[in-house]
C-alpha cells in the first residue's frame, strides 16, 4: 500500500514512517501542502495521512484541492495536536474520513489506517479469496487467471499485475504506484518496465475494447483499466 | 543529583530515540532564547510540536510539558514557560532510557 505523508514535522515523520514501513506500507513524505498538490497529477496514492497545520496551506485547503481536482477518492485521514471538539468536527466536515490527535499511538495509527483501507477495499474484489471479473477467474492463492475457463500462462510479475490492476478497476494508477505494489521498491527498476509489461498483459488477457476493456495508458500519469461494457457484478468464487 | 527516571522505550523506536532527544535538548535552548525576546508566539509553537510527538516516542512526559509551555505562552504567560521549560530541561537530564 503506497501512503503519502503531508507533515513537516521530521521528528513526526521519522516515527510514523517508521512505524508505517515496518508494517509494510510504502509512504511518501511531502513537508509543504503544495508540493503535495503538485505531485499528484503526476501520483496516485492508496492512502493520505495529512497534517492540519503546515508551513504554506492547511492540511484542509489541500483536502479541498483533492476533492475537487483528482478524480479518484483515495482514503484521508487526518492528524493534528489540536483536539478540541469544533477542530475534530471542522476536519470531518473537510471530507477526512477519520483522524487521530497527536501524540499518535502506533497500534491506534495503524488499526485505523487498516479501518479506513478497509472500507476502501470493500467495493474491491480480490482481497478475501478468489474473484470472478466479467470473463476472468482469478485465483490469487494457486496464482492463476482463467478467461473463459481457459487457463492463460502468465510469468509472476503478469501475474501480479493483472491482480493489482483489477483490485484497482476504474482507478488511474501512477507508473511508480504500480512499480512499487509488483516490483517494491528498487532505485534500479525504471518505470518504463511498467510500460512494457502492460503491454505485453494485455495482448495476453486480451484487454482490448473489442473484448469489452479498455487499458489506458494516461500521459505523463500512468494507468487505468476500465470495462467499456455494462459493469459486470463482482462475485467471489 | 536528581534521582533518575526510568523510562521503558520499544525497542523499534531505538534507532530514533538519540535523535529525537537531541532535538528535545535543542528545542529548550530555542525556547529560552525566545522567551529572553519575549517572542512568545514561537515558544507556543515549539511547546505546541513537542506536545504533538513527545507520547508517541513514549514519553509521556515531553507532551505534558510540551502542553505546558504552549498553554503557558498562548496565555502570555512567559513565567510559567519559562518554568515549564526548565522543568522538561530536568526530565531529560534524568532521564534513563529502557528498551524493551
Amino acid at each position: 500500500m503506497r501512503v503519502a505523508i503531508l507533515e513537516d514535522d521530521p521528528a513526526q515523520i521519522d516515527l510514523v514512517t517508521l512505524w508505517l514501513n515496518n508494517a509494510g506500507y510504502n509512504c511518501h513524505v511531502f513537508t509543504y501542502g503544495k508540493e503535495l498538490t503538485r505531485a499528484l497529477p503526476r501520483e496516485s496514492f492508496d492512502l493520505f495521512m495529512l497534517d492540519w497545520e503546515l508551513p504554506d496551506i492547511s492540511g484542509a485547503e489541500v483536502l479541498k484541492w483533492m476533492r475537487e481536482n483528482v478524480r479518484e477518492h483515495a482514503p484521508v485521514i487526518f492528524t493534528t495536536a489540536r483536539d478540541r471538539e469544533e477542530d475534530i468536527a471542522a476536519m470531518l466536515h473537510a471530507g477526512a474520513d477519520d483522524y487521530l490527535v497527536k501524540p499518535l499511538r502506533k497500534l491506534e495509527l495503524l488499526a485505523r489506517i487498516d479501518a479506513v483501507l478497509r472500507r476502501t477495499r470493500a467495493s474491491r474484489p480480490g482481497d478475501e479469496g478468489p474473484f470472478n471479473l466479467a470473463e476472468f477467474t482469478v485465483d490469487v492463492e494457486s496464482r492463476t487467471i482463467q478467461r473463459h475457463g481457459q487457463p492463460i500462462e502468465l510469468t509472476q510479475k503478469d501475474f501480479d499485475l493483472a491482480v493489482f490492476l483489477f483490485r484497482n478497476l476504474g482507478r488511474l494508477l501512477s507508473r511508480g504506484h504500480i512499480l512499487e505494489n509488483v516490483w517494491g521498491r528498487s532505485p534500479t527498476l525504471n518505470t518504463r518496465t511498467v510500460d512494457t509489461h502492460v503491454s505485453r498483459l494485455r495482448s495476453k488477457l486480451g484487454l482490448t475494447p473489442e473484448n469489452g476493456w479498455r487499458l489506458v495508458a494516461i500521459y505523463q500519469h500512468g494507468y487505468r483499466l476500465e470495462q467499456i461494457q455494462k459493469e459486470e457484478q463482482v462475485y467471489a468464487v | 543529583m536528581a534521582e533518575p527516571i526510568v523510562v521503558k522505550i520499544d525497542r523499534e523506536l531505538e534507532v530514533l530515540v538519540p535523535r529525537f532527544l537531541d532535538n528535545c535538548r535543542r528545542d529548550i535552548g530555542l525556547i529560552e532564547t525566545t522567551l529572553a525576546k519575549n517572542d512568545l508566539d514561537t515558544a507556543r509553537k515549539i511547546g505546541h510540536s513537542l506536545k504533538g510527538v513527545g507520547g508517541g516516542y513514549g514519553f509521556a512526559e515531553i507532551t505534558r510539558l510540551g502542553a505546558a509551555i504552549e498553554s503557558a505562552a498562548r496565555d502570555g504567560d512567559g513565567l510559567r514557560a519559562a518554568a515549564a521549560t526548565s522543568a522538561l530541561d530536568a526530565y531529560l537530564a534524568a532521564l534513563q532510557i529502557e528498551y524493551v
